[in-house]
């Protein structure tokens, strides 16, 4: 039996735009499993980003409920928001989004700086196992505008991950990338999970989704597809990437 | 044309901030100088048309009219350099003038009244159209009307030299066209023909009374010869029986600058701050024309790839900022055209002459218009880095040329994280905030100049006038001489009594005509700036102002000339003081009897036991009451409503320009903000995403703006400690101030200082509100 990290419970989240309502979600429930790598697809305008912002306390829900920890992030304080974004949650951009004036040593240990529950040390220390894992030690010193889109992706990753967070949140990680660099990120993402590190990712990649525990399909606001995955093995890529077509074939993708 | 006037739109529409900022920034100044410039404009304009009406000569003689000789004038006529003359009568009160009842030290003289005689309205803001004067009425100065005692239908007494009383009621103040300034302590009152003549009679049939209460002058106007000019005219007199004989020379100028000696110090004080914002300004667009560049670089790449050539791209930048400066140059002035109205009315309290309040709309468009093309030639040189953009590298994204000029290697640390990301986004970009610094460097000099501009014109310190609780006025019976024995018969009533003395004459020293002080008490005499006091005969001090003119300095002589004695003295120091615009010179009494002159011209009496004062009076009035009156000291009505006013305009002056400044740093850190909040926007938001608080942020944001204002005000604080007594002396050498005598204490610069970035601080917390609109999402690409 997994353990549930995070549920949405009947959401709902709506826009007014020029006096008229648009209405993203409609009503979704979801339990996102501790160790699980769950990606959520769907086609555009289908919710999956406003999905991940709210599942992500980055944006409040209109009605429903997202529990974490049996807490509704919708109630929580921009405070205690702040405070889960830097010790709990840790998040991955499409376009990185890297703080431009700061190396990418430094762009990892400030959010380990944020986090009070631990020394100035053990930042360090793991930003110096991070920037080794993700293969960018050489360039720690580096300004992001004089990195690769995969460099900066990959210190994006070693941000998000510096507080070894419950959940990692990943908004189209490979989307501004080119083949190489996303196999790269990829290949971390897939190693952070299966060291135990549960990710929440939304994707319209394929070779992305098969990397995925778990699907999540979503349309009109909705889960309305729901596929379970063994592992992710290189070796069984082919056949994962078979069964996940045919599975959103028949979801009309 | 028509698309760089769309792109000009584009641009005006896009940084709305900083072209209002401009606007704003550009309309103070002009509000500022406007006013200056147009105060200065009509009042020198009045005074030149006053002056051609009363035919006031290049130099004015005063001098007794009973030394005034029919060989003397004779003279005049001779000489090659005298175009012409003209000579004035006036009665000089020696005695004090009682008002309602209270007596008032106050000087008075008496003129017979013209028919052109210009009388205020009850509103002073025009004259009478009925100025006739009845016997028994007087017009008084307007100066006058600051004492609040002397108004309309008041009773103004004083005795003659017969004796008799003479009574006037107050019907109106006029407006006295030569001697009206407050800086003038002759107070010129118009009587009736009848009641002039008869004082006249009553000067002579009395002039050889012991007792002078009235004395007879002579103003002669001597015009000089053309191509000659007033101290050409003033040493080609020198040796004149005239001049020798002479109470007081003075030249045009010398009264002009009577008129406009506090306008003058705003107007040295005003072009050192148009000066200052202007630099401040410069600044600014300079900054604003970065960021813009930096965060239009992909814009600028794709139109130059479009085609548009450097040069057209720069006209935009130029023509934005020339609409903006002309628009603030406008607004400026049509601001200041209701508020000079209300502001050079004011000065009237000082100059107690009626001027127009036109603001001199051309000559202020003028100085609008250098201004201008100072700012052109300056946008064009910070637009040059456009000329380095390639279309290629902009449009693929390669900003680093342009994106980050510099980085400092201050670490980020967790403790305190918050001060290093500050340190770091100000060594990042170094150059813009280095800009910033400069602003506030520049504004908390001037702040910390015009503190100690007010600390040295202070009114209380510069008009103190007694030493005493016995103010005697001498009518003939103290003299140098005698001055001991009083003492003496003073100290009979109270043995600690002591008297002070201060005798005043005009000498021609080395062909220059000054006055020369002299003092019976140490503590009375001036304070030194440099050498010593003088202890014998023939040594005199003299102010920096008088040395210069002379061009004499410590230790050199010269030739001091009094009536018919002349002497050699040699300059044992230097002094200040704000009488005469600093042209005075200093000796001790034992020189000024060498030169023959024995007068006292003011003289108070200190005691040791208060409560003998009465007595005291009573015994000088019995012993000495014909030639010496004793009074208790008061301070004078007039003086002291005259320190009010002086007090309020600086004040408001002080206060103005802490306002004009304030608004202005408040103006240009709302500019910087808002361009660095568009430009972080992204960071913003990541830091938000990372788990910062929207109030961290702010604190943040905030505390990096008030970091470079900090910064900037050590660097003004340095400035200013290094070199705002030169810049300030040469302001208030105008006024006979050649040094600063007001205590620099770190409150000085720390005042000015906290107010800036508290300023800064508090806008660019204000600014930082913004934050709390950064929406994560805004990072998430849908």
């Amino acid at each position: 039996m997994k353990k549930t990290i995070l549920s949405a419970k009947e959401v709902y989240k709506s826009f007014a735009h020029n006096g008229r309502q648009t209405h993203i979600l409609t009503g979704m429930n979801a339990d996102i499993y501790e160790g699980d790598l769950t990606v959520i697809m769907g086609a555009s305008g289908s919710g999956k980003s406003t999905t991940l912002y709210v599942l992500s306390g980055m944006d409040r829900a209109t009605g429903g409920l997202v529990l974490y920890n049996g807490e509704d992030l919708a109630k929580m304080s921009e405070k205690k928001l702040s405070a889960l974004r830097h010790s709990d949650f840790g998040f991955v951009f499409q376009q990185m989004h890297l703080v431009s004036n700061l190396s990418l040593y430094e762009n990892i240990t400030v959010p380990g700086y944020l986090n009070k529950s631990r020394s100035a040390a053990e930042t360090e220390k793991r930003a110096e196992e991070l920037l080794e894992k993700m293969g960018i030690k050489d360039i720690r010193d580096h300004l992001p505008s004089q990195c690769s889109g995969g460099e900066q992706q990959r210190c994006a990753i070693a941000r998000a991950v510096i507080n070894e967070p419950k959940l990692l949140f990943a908004d189209e990680p490979t989307g501004a990338l080119n083949r190489k660099n996303t196999t790269e990120v990829l290949d971390l993402l897939t190693d952070l999970n299966r060291g135990g590190q549960s990710i929440l990712m939304v994707t319209h990649d394929i070779r992305a989704a098969c990397r995925a525990s778990r699907i999540l399909y979503i349309e009109d606001g909705r889960i309305i597809g729901d596929l379970d995955l063994a592992m992710y093995d290189e070796k069984d890529e082919k056949s994962r990437e078979a069964q996940v077509n045919a599975w959103l074939t028949s979801l009309e993708w | 044309m028509k698309s760089i006037f769309r792109l000009i739109r584009a641009h005006i529409r896009h940084g709305k901030d900083a072209f209002f900022g401009i606007i704003l920034l550009m309309s103070l100044i002009t509000f500022s100088f406007s006013g200056t410039v147009s105060n200065d404009d009509v009042l020198r304009a009045e005074i030149e048309k006053n002056f051609a009406e009363e035919n006031v000569g290049d130099l004015i003689v005063m001098i007794y009219e009973d030394d005034l000789s029919d060989d003397m004038l004779a003279s005049l006529d001779k000489s090659s350099s005298v175009a012409g003359y003209g000579v004035k009568q006036s009665i000089f009160l020696r005695s004090r003038p009682v008002v309602d009842g209270a007596e008032e030290d106050i000087i008075l003289s008496f003129t017979r009244r013209s028919d052109d005689v210009c009388v205020f309205n009850d509103s002073f803001d025009g004259f009478r159209a009925d100025n006739d004067l009845k016997p028994g009425e007087i017009f008084l100065p307007y100066k006058l009307k600051m004492n609040s005692r002397m108004k309309e239908g008041a009773v103004l007494s004083f005795r003659t030299s017969s004796g008799s009383e003479e009574r006037y009621t107050v019907k109106g103040f006029y407006e006295d066209k030569i001697f009206g300034a407050t800086t003038i302590t002759d107070n010129y009152c118009v009587l009736s023909e009848e009641d002039y003549d008869r004082l006249i009679s009553d000067c002579t049939d009395h002039e050889d009374s012991p007792v002078l209460l009235m004395i007879v002058y002579s103003e002669v106007h001597i015009h000089a010869a053309d191509g000659i000019d007033a101290s050409e005219l003033r040493r080609d007199l020198t040796d004149s029986a005239l001049i020798k004989s002479a109470r007081a020379v003075l030249s045009r100028q010398n009264i002009i600058d009577l008129f406009e000696m506090y306008s003058n110090t705003g107007t040295r004080g005003m072009a050192a701050f148009t000066m200052i914002l202007l630099a401040a300004i410069l600044i600014t667009i300079h900054n604003s024309i970065s960021a813009a560049v930096e965060m239009e670089y992909t814009d600028l790449g794709i139109l130059r790839a479009l085609g548009f050539s450097v040069g057209r791209i720069r006209l935009v930048y130029a023509a934005e900022y020339v609409l903006a400066l002309a628009a603030g140059s406008v607004l400026g002035l049509l601001v200041s055209i209701p508020v000079c109205a209300v502001l050079i009315r004011k000065w009237m309290n000082l100059t107690g002459i009626l001027t127009g309040t036109d603001v001199s709309v051309m000559k202020c468009a003028g100085m609008s218009l250098v201004m201008i093309l100072v700012c052109i030639g300056f946008i064009f040189a910070a637009t040059a880095k456009i000329s380095r953009i390639s279309p290629v590298r902009a449009i693929s994204g390669g900003r680093d040329e342009v994106h980050f000029d510099s980085r400092l290697n201050c670490r980020i640390r967790k403790h305190p994280l918050s001060l290093s990301l500050v340190l770091r986004q100000l060594s990042t970009n170094r150059r813009s905030y280095t800009g910033t610094a400069l602003i506030v460097a520049m504004l908390v000099y001037f702040l910390v100049s015009i503190t100690l501009i007010t600390a040295n014109l202070d009114p209380d310190k510069l008009f103190t006038t007694s030493k005493g609780e016995i103010n005697l006025l001498n009518t003939g019976g103290l003299s140098i001489d005698n001055a001991g024995e009083f003492e003496e018969a003073a100290r009979e009533v109270d043995s600690g009594a002591s008297l002070y003395t201060r005798s005043i004459r005009r000498m021609m020293i080395d062909g220059q005509f000054v006055p020369v002080h002299a003092f019976r008490r140490e503590e009375d005499k001036y304070d030194l700036l440099d050498g010593r006091q003088p202890e014998y005969d023939n040594e005199l001090i003299v102010t920096k102002n008088l040395a210069e003119d002379l061009g004499k300095a410590i230790g050199d002589t010269v030739t001091v000339s009094c009536q018919d004695r002349t002497e050699e003295f040699i300059i044992t120091g230097y002094f200040q003081t704000v009488f005469e615009f600093g042209l005075v010179s200093m000796m001790t009494e034992e020189g000024m009897q060498k030169l023959g002159c024995n007068d006292v011209e003011s003289a108070q009496l200190k005691l040791s036991d208060t409560s003998k004062t009465q007595e005291m009076i009573d015994m000088i009035t019995s012993r000495f009451g014909d030639s010496i009156s004793a009074s208790e000291y008061k301070e004078s009505g007039t003086m002291l409503n005259y320190r009010k006013i002086v007090t309020i305009l600086m004040n408001s002056s002080i206060y103005t320009m802490y306002t004009v400044i304030l608004i202005f740093a408040a103006v240009v850190v709302v500019m910087l903000c808002r361009r660095s909040f568009v430009r972080e926007r992204t960071d913003i938001g990541i830091f938000k995403a990372l788990g910062t608080t929207s109030g961290s942020l702010r604190r943040q944001f905030a505390l990096r703006f008030a970091a470079v204002a900090l910064a900037g005000s050590l660097l003004g604080g340095t400035l200013s400690a290094l070199w705002a007594r030169k810049m300030i002396t040469f302001m208030l050498k105008i006024v006979g101030l050649t040094d600063l005598k007001a205590e620099i204490s770190p409150m000085t610069f720390a005042f000015p200082a906290a107010a800036v970035c508290l300023c800064f601080f508090a806008f660019a917390y204000a600014v930082s509100g913004k934050i709390k609109s950064v929406d994560v999402r805004e990072l998430i690409t849908e």
